[in-house]
């Protein structure tokens, strides 16, 4: 601890050359850290996903239909609680930029199956009494300046009435997740009744695009799953099953390969980085030479030399990289919430990473200069220059 | 005459000087070459999706959805519709009189990929005999057609190269049928690669539906789509939405596009800025290091400006040997790569495309870096004061 004012006064020898490598550091942990901070988002949401509720879909794909007929079939299986079902409209409200997605929902059992929709009850029972009501989710409302009682048109993609209008009417008379403490899952989406889409609707009557599975006990999602697939083999709507989790990993995965496109820039920014501040760091042990020569002339020993060199290094990549993870956390919820995804703080688990990160770079940095320091002998140094 | 030949003397000194100052003069090199390879690789993404998705598309073509379906997976146009659009001007006629109008069913199907075996979305086009007069590019590379009235697929060249299970004689099933690869076919390197074609009739019972998804037109000439739009629009049954080929397919690509080139812009600008401090290091250090000599340059008659412009120069020399080497590394490692992207509808398969002009646009971000990473220290050099640098000797 008492060589901390040496090491301050080594770390500010070249105030500019200081700040203009701290400045980069910076700038590589924010990067850094909103990068990583996307990743992290998504596997945070990914955890938070249940294991004991299944997606059940046609095989051939997800926008396939299936009879409505099988929601009593699937609730005969043994270890399922409680069967709801999902209807996409692929939506927009006013203007095609305006997309966002929909769904008709089987009304009466999604709440059991969905608790975290957390619909307040006299909303959901204003629902019940409106046949053209909706819920809606507390983001997309604020999107579009929703509020409940406002009669809204949406125009539907997939959906032909039998008048050969897309446009269907709906009544606000509920939000969802609103509440303060949601995570904020659906709070993107929209809420329809099931029956009145499936009556006005021109074609497709009588079927569904999904259905939701409560069970028993996650242990069991494997078995069910495969018991539901069992049921409907060979039939001309053969189906897929699988647990939420899985339901979400499989749709990240038809945009792309997103982990390795982000570690790839991430490797390509970290290399950068290394590249530069061992740069300084050699170039802060090569200007010192002389002074070296003279700690070591005052009983300073090898090691101790290198090692006032690696903390040195330590102390400005420990220095940089916490107000490049400060700046990252102040702007990631706003990142991720343009993602669509909602704001969502940065993972303790990004700043654990790079503050690692920012170790291993000032200790690989500066290695080769601090080596170089240990070994230099006194008469060589106090004759550098 | 004389501010050149300073100009050009003072800057050869420098430049004979950098492999002195070899490791410092790297960090502008490096830092600039993370910047444009990042730049580049991103926005090749972007330009790759673009052209896939524009060399499908042909001016003199037009294609018709339904009003308001903004993809032709999620577009139904019925047999009462065909009738209609049949009906209005403009479409071109074969010798034979035949009218150039192709009705399509897209539907889409998931199957296992090469690889991980992760299920994803196949297209399956279903196709009338007219398509060949509607669509000549596409064009069997092996294998035969498919026959009307069976199961039978023609694989596109990308979809073949992505998915499992696609080679001539492998058969796969869906919509509760076996359905057999009969040829593999290319389509000028368009988005119709990713895509497998059958039959219409087929296609349509198999999968339970009774509409078609798009009615694609040769028109007589791209001067013929006014005409063409005017008639369908004004007819008071219909509910469709023409478009021109290039309109449909440039905003097919818009979002993704757009999305990806924010994603360059922002990750290469906030590295820029991290590139910046780096150039400015070490233009500081080179002018520090040198403070002697410019001073004696100086002395002996140079002018200011001959020396802040050997250091610009020399800023902008190691910037140009960066962005070449970022976009080179770009180029080696990514160019013609492929990667699919897409979603429930189907997967589109691109081929990474790393041209001049982005290597172009590397080079002008590294100017631009350069020469910000230059000036300040150009300036201080510029202001050394003689005497006080040369009694430091």
């Amino acid at each position: 601890m008492k060589y901390l004012p040496l090491l301050w006064a080594g770390l500010w020898r070249k105030p500019i050359r200081t700040v203009l490598t701290l400045l980069s550091i910076v700038v590589a942990f924010l990067l850094f850290g909103l990068l990583q901070g996307v990743l992290s988002g998504f596997d945070g949401a990914l955890s938070k996903m249940s294991d004991t509720r299944l997606r059940v879909m046609n095989r051939a794909n997800i926008l396939e239909a299936l009879p409505i007929a099988y929601e009593a079939q699937i609730a005969r299986v043994p270890g399922v609680t409680e069967v709801t079902h999902a209807t996409i409209l692929v939506a927009y409200y006013q203007e095609p930029k305006n997309g966002f997605s929909a769904a008709a929902l089987g009304f009466d059992t999604a709440a059991d199956v969905f608790p975290e929709m957390n619909v307040p009850a006299d909303q959901f029972e204003a629902l019940r009494r409106t046949r053209t009501g909706a819920l809606v989710g507390i983001e997309l409302a604020k999107r579009f300046n929703w509020h409940i009682g406002d009669h809204v048109t949406v125009h539907s993609m997939n959906w032909v009435k039998q008048d050969g209008s897309s446009d269907w009417p709906v009544d606000i008379v509920g939000f969802v997740n609103a509440g303060p403490d949601d995570d904020r899952v659906f709070a993107n989406e929209m809420y329809i009744r099931y029956d009145y889409l499936d009556e006005a609707r021109a074609t497709g009557k009588g079927t569904v695009h999904q259905y939701m599975v409560a069970i028993d006990d996650a242990e069991h999602s494997t078995a069910i799953s495969a018991a539901i697939d069992r049921l409907f083999a060979n039939s001309g709507n053969e189906t897929t099953t699988m647990n939420e989790k899985e339901y979400v990993v499989a749709q990240f995965r038809q945009v792309g390969n997103i982990r390795m496109f982000v570690y790839s820039i991430i490797s390509a920014v970290l290399f950068t980085l290394l590249f530069l501040a061992g740069n300084t760091m050699a170039q802060s042990v090569h200007d010192r030479v002389s002074e070296i020569g003279v700690l070591k002339t005052l009983g300073f020993s090898d090691t101790m030399v290198w090692q006032l060199v690696v903390i040195e290094a330590a102390v400005l990549c420990l220095l940089a990289s916490s107000l490049g993870l400060a700046i990252a956390a102040l702007v990631f919820p706003r990142v991720f919430g343009a993602l669509g995804l909602g704001p969502l703080p940065l993972s303790p688990r990004v700043y654990l990473a790079g503050f690692g990160i920012a170790l291993a770079v000032a200790v690989i940095s500066a290695s080769i200069p601090a080596l170089r320091a240990k070994r230099l002998a006194i008469v060589d140094a106090l004759t550098a220059r | 005459m004389n501010a050149i030949r300073q100009i050009l003397t003072i800057t050869a000194i420098n430049l004979r000087s950098i492999p002195q100052r070899l490791g410092t003069s790297l960090v502008i090199c490096v830092g600039i070459a993370g910047v444009v390879g990042v730049l580049t690789t991103v926005l090749a993404m972007a330009t790759g999706l673009k052209s896939t998705l524009t060399n499908a598309a042909r001016e003199d073509r037009a294609i018709v959805l339904r009003s308001g379906s903004l993809a032709e997976a999620l577009s139904a146009v019925s047999r009462d519709d065909l009738v209609a659009i049949e009906a209005a001007p403009g479409i071109r006629r074969t010798v034979e009189g035949e009218q150039s109008i192709s009705p399509e069913v897209l539907v889409s199907v998931n199957l296992p990929r090469k690889g991980d075996g992760s299920l994803n979305a196949l297209p399956v086009r279903g196709l009338t005999p007219a398509a060949a007069e509607v669509r000549p590019e596409i064009t069997l590379v092996r294998g035969r057609m498919f026959a009307d009235g069976v199961y039978e697929l023609i694989v596109g060249r990308s979809a073949h190269e992505q998915f499992a299970n696609l080679d001539i004689g492998d058969v796969v099933t869906f919509h509760s049928g076996d359905w057999s690869v009969v040829g593999i076919f290319s389509s000028d390197g368009d988005v119709h690669e990713s895509e497998a074609m059958t039959d219409a009739t087929t296609l349509m019972s198999a999968a339970h539906r009774t509409v078609f998804s798009a009615v694609t037109v040769t028109l007589d000439s791209p001067a013929a789509f006014d005409g063409f739009r005017d008639a369908l629009k004004s007819d008071p049954k219909l509910n469709v939405d023409p478009q021109r080929e290039t309109d449909y397919y440039a905003g097919q690509s818009k979002q993704i596009a757009a999305l990806l080139e924010i994603v360059a812009r922002t990750v290469g600008g906030i590295m820029a800025i991290g590139a910046l401090f780096g150039a400015l290091n070490t233009m500081y250090s080179a002018v520090s290091t040198r403070t002697v000599e410019i001073a004696t340059l100086r002395a002996i008659g140079f002018g200011s400006v001959p020396v802040v412009v050997s250091v610009l120069a020399e800023a902008q020399l190691l910037a140009l040997i960066g962005a070449i080497a970022g976009g080179g590394i770009a180029w080696l490692l990514f160019n013609g790569n492929a990667f699919s992207t897409g979603g429930a509808l189907g997967q589109v398969a691109l081929k990474l495309h790393v041209g001049a002009s982005l290597i172009g646009t590397g080079i002008v971000w590294a100017a631009a870096i350069g020469l910000l990473g230059g000036l300040f220290p150009a300036i201080r050099a510029a202001r050394v004061p003689v005497a006080q640098a040369l009694r430091a000797v």
